[in-house]
């Protein structure tokens, strides 16, 4: 019988429909039913089921072929030069090294910088100036002075 | 098809995922055991050319294996892996060149070989001709049909997904996968004409 042929009952998207599993239980049976005596309908289902077996078939019969080992290796090659490019992972986590290392920068930068601005307020042992110095053959002496304390040092060094 | 994984496949999948984000091979070397067969046969279905379905194939596994961390978790590795595989498969680069390719490679090329090789006992010389070229018939049809039907017609037949599950997929209505799969077959029956045989 002609596939063309048309049925008076169904449209062709009907038939489709059933083929894929898309008419509700009760169309569905009622077109089961219909196929019986349609030659019609019968031949489009037969061929629709058929469409997707001889793809599926060609398809698998076509991929067969697939050489697992060396594909495999292929894509561990590329994965491989891709992963020397690619930043590196902190030490058993899967978190990028850099998503460690920036925020650590960042707050390093930030208490380095909260550091300075607040150690003018901080006690800080400053040099001491040299107020005079005395060089003799036998011995040396030097008298300094710190800064804010104004305190007296005398340092002598004998030979 | 958005196929939640069982219990016993998500403690599977769990521990595949984990060894995926540690940047482990064999965590990668599972993925590919476990998927690669269906994902080829996938994309061949859509660029219906081997080698650059192993192309597309390699590059699946290696966006799998770097954007792992992407991979959210509220559907199967599987149905991830496929989408991936759509959108490489459908990618814009691609389709010329796969167009190009299919000028010159009609899809009767075995024809003659498999009419000797798989024939039934029971057939004659004459029913297995018709068979073959029929077949052949389909084939060239498929092969023939615009990207976006032949999509539709894969994932129904090869992915065998319900009309709502590539709706959602190709992000189209029901309606339009309905008249995609009913235009789809017009035209591989156009193709064919009289040569299939119920």
């Amino acid at each position: 019988m002609d596939i063309k042929e048309a049925c008076r009952q169904y449209d062709e998207k009907t038939a489709g429909m059933f083929v894929d599993g898309e008419l509700d239980q009760k169309r569905a049976g009622q077109f089961r039913e219909h196929i019986r005596d349609c030659g019609c309908c019968r031949n489009l289902v037969a061929l629709y089921s058929k469409v997707g077996n001889t793809f599926a078939s060609n398809a698998a019969d076509e991929v067969s072929f697939l050489e697992h080992t060396a594909f495999r290796k292929k894509v561990f090659e590329a994965v491989r030069k891709k992963e020397r490019k690619r930043v590196k992972r902190f030490p058993g986590t899967s978190t990028p090294l850099k998503n460690v290392l920036k925020p650590a920068f960042i707050a390093a930068i930030i208490i380095s910088g909260a550091f300075l601005l607040y150690s003018d307020s901080m006690p800080v042992k400053e040099p001491s100036a040299i107020v005079n110095s005395v060089y003799t053959d036998t011995a040396s002496v030097m008298i300094m002075e710190t800064r804010k304390e104004k305190h007296t040092i005398i340092w002598f060094s004998g030979s | 098809m958005t196929k939640k994984p069982t219990r016993e496949e998500y403690f599977c999948e769990k521990e595949l995922v984990r060894g995926l984000r540690q940047g482990r091979e064999n965590a990668l070397k599972a993925l590919m055991e476990r998927h690669e067969k269906h994902l080829y046969t996938l994309i061949y279905s859509i660029t219906l050319d081997c080698e650059e379905s192993l192309e597309i194939l390699q590059d699946v596994f290696i966006k799998a294996f770097q954007t792992i961390d992407q991979f959210r978790g509220d559907s199967s590795v599987s149905t991830w892996l496929r989408k991936i595989a759509l959108n490489m498969s459908l990618n814009l680069k691609r389709k010329w060149k796969q167009r190009l390719r299919q000028h010159h490679r009609p899809f009767d090329r075995n024809a003659d070989a498999s009419l000797v090789e798989t024939g039934r006992n029971t057939d004659t010389p004459e029913t297995r001709l018709a068979e073959k070229q029929g077949e052949n018939g389909i084939m060239a049809g498929i092969a023939g049909l615009p990207e976006n039907l032949r999509t539709v017609l894969v994932l129904k037949t090869m992915e065998n997904m319900s009309y709502d599950e590539i709706s959602r997929e190709l992000k189209i209505k029901k309606g339009t996968v309905s008249s995609r799969l009913h235009k789809a077959r017009q035209l591989i029956r156009d193709q064919i004409g009289d040569k299939f045989e119920s």
